[in-house]
């Protein structure tokens, strides 16, 4: 299982009814809300083993599984 | 004073092209905002008698406020409702208030044709822009401040929502009350949080109306991001904040609080939950000229019943004071537990009368003559100042984000699911987590997802334990308690 195909299993884990794979504007046009965003954050720092900080909780950073994924791998290259 | 269209014709007089209400590339002045309403009632008032409910299905928009204040020009009350909930609670809810009409947004006509006949739907937009003056005189002379003005719908313990009615005169007290003694200026400029169908709005929405002022109505997204949030009251040049303590301490935690931010912002009230003073003294420390008024009242007593306005310091461990009743407000407590009675008090729950004669009851301290106080499930005591202080619930009701949440909610539609023998749930606070424990066949998978289907999504449980099963207590009741113990037993919580 490459990297992306874990992301799309983590985040259907949270909202099931969204298609993660096409969105590109998550936080933008409302398909996510707090709540989501709130349990997204918790499920990439426990699947990916990152902690998120609050500096990098801005919309272009979620608004695509894309953009999750670059991320993720921004945390991976020791950003931490 | 009898109707809370007088500070709207007030304030379209004073101030007609002054920002009422407004968002991202929506802007409706006070002229507008009164125009526009006495279309919707004009229509409104040709359609359905006085005094009936109008269920409002729209986002959070001005043109929302515009369908409220029209229904209430036609005389009658309005309902908005969380538009994003399950059809199956929207339809349990349509079913207690029994809507005369429906008022929507276009996205949401085919589900408000599913709550009423068609003819009983409109889409607001397409109100025509003519006025009936005579029949809105006419539908006025009627009014007397004890008529309704809105029904909230709160979560209710056997699993169906209690809609909780409130009158004018309730929130004509309540306003001049907190327009006067928190301070308000002329003009004063709201950034709103609240939904319009949670109970803090009422103050977001009439306390800018009374002092022709403006309420921005901050885009949802923007709490998900502080760098937003914080840009936003920048830009807007925001002055008074009435939000729930979670989304205070939401922005507190980001760091983006410093001396020197936020210069226009001089008030700072908060209600919903309990504020941590930990989150106080962040604010305290970023903008200390500010003003911080904790306030504290269940949906049943017009939103606000108490308040503490903080004047002296207190350390991140401590617990804030919910102070002193507002005028006209009766603050009582029998053994233990908060009743409230006076002008705020809501008449009750709409079309159900055997759970408003189990929580609206006669003061026994007064048995001389009739006097209602609410039973409010808070437990509280007063502190050696003489100050109310708030020390939890009687029984199982929790807030989430400021969110009202009967676990028995939850837990009635946990065992309407096909698979589910027993459920039961409990609210881990530290992680801010509803866990829920069931008996069945059912997986916790397609558990979830029936949840999705019943529930609002604030009350949908994070996570799932299939049990052997789940203890009782003596009186055979579920054991919340225990089934606590034995889940975090098998998975501690690191």
């Amino acid at each position: 299982m490459n990297e992306m195909e874990k992301l799309l299993n983590v985040l259907a884990e949270v909202r099931d009814d969204v298609d993660f794979a096409s969105e590109t504007a998550l936080v933008e046009d409302g398909v996510i809300d707090s709540i989501d965003l709130t349990q997204i954050i918790a499920a990439l720092d426990e699947a990916f083993d990152i902690h998120i900080q609050t500096g990098d909780i801005e919309p272009e950073n979620f608004n695509s599984a894309g953009a999750m994924l670059e991320l993720i791998h921004s945390y991976r290259k020791g950003k931490q | 004073m009898r109707n809370v269209l007088d500070w709207l014709e007030a304030a379209a007089a004073r101030a007609p092209q002054h920002t009422a209400y407004d968002q991202p590339q929506v802007r409706m002045s006070w002229s507008e905002l009164w125009q526009r309403a006495r279309e919707i009632g004009s229509f409104l008032a040709g359609r359905v008698p006085q005094q009936c409910p109008v269920l409002i299905l729209m986002e959070k928009s001005p043109a929302c406020i515009a369908a409220m204040m029209g229904s209430v020009y036609a005389n009658c009350f309005y309902t908005p409702l969380d538009s994003s909930m399950p059809e199956s609670r929207m339809k349990m809810i349509a079913s207690v208030l029994q809507p005369a009409f429906v008022l929507c947004d276009e996205r949401f006509e085919t589900a408000a044709k599913q709550l009423v006949t068609e003819e009983a739907v409109c889409v607001t937009e397409r109100i025509p822009a003519s006025v009936h003056t005579q029949v809105l005189e006419e539908r006025r002379s009627r009014h007397i401040d004890d008529d309704l003005l809105y029904v909230l719908f709160t979560s209710g313990s056997t699993g169906v929502p209690k809609g909780v009615s409130i009158t004018h005169r309730s929130v004509i007290d309540f306003i001049e009350w907190a327009c006067t003694s928190l301070g308000l200026p002329e003009g004063c400029r709201f950034a709103s949080q609240a939904p319009f169908y949670f109970d803090n709005s009422v103050l977001d929405i009439y306390s800018t109306m009374r002092m022709a002022g403006s309420l921005y109505l901050t885009r949802q997204a923007d709490f998900l991001f502080p760098k937003k949030l914080m840009q936003t009251l920048e830009r807007e040049k925001i002055d008074t904040l009435f939000w729930v303590p979670s989304a205070l301490t939401a922005l507190a935690n980001s760091g983006l609080l410093d001396t020197g931010c936020l210069k226009a912002l001089r008030r700072v009230f908060f209600c919903g939950e309990v504020m941590p003073c930990r989150t106080l003294n962040l604010w305290k420390k970023a903008l200390p000229e500010a003003d911080y008024v904790n306030m504290y009242g269940p949906t049943e007593i017009t939103d606000v019943c108490a308040w503490y306005r903080v004047e002296r310091d207190f350390a991140d461990s401590d617990s804030l004071p919910i102070g002193h009743p507002c005028a006209n407000t009766r603050i009582l407590l029998l053994d233990g537990e908060i009743c409230v009675g006076g002008t705020c008090l809501s008449p009750g729950y709409y079309n159900a009368p055997e759970k408003t004669e189990a929580a609206f009851v006669q003061n026994p301290l007064r048995p001389q003559i009739r006097e209602i106080i609410y039973k409010t499930g808070d437990m509280g005591e007063w502190n050696e100042r003489g100050e109310l202080m708030f020390l939890g619930r009687r029984d199982s009701q929790i807030k989430r984000n400021g969110y009202r949440i009967e676990l028995g909610e939850i837990e009635c539609a946990m065992n309407a699911v096909a698979g589910v023998e027993m459920g039961c749930c409990y609210y881990e606070a530290a992680r801010e987590r509803i866990v829920a424990a069931y008996t069945g066949t059912a997986d916790e998978k397609s558990l979830k997802a029936s949840l999705k289907m019943a529930l609002p999504k604030y009350m949908v449980p994070d996570e799932y334990h299939r049990r052997e099963v789940l203890p009782r207590t003596g009186s055979g009741k579920i054991d919340r308690l225990q089934v606590r113990r034995e889940v975090e037993d098998e998975y501690p919580v690191v």
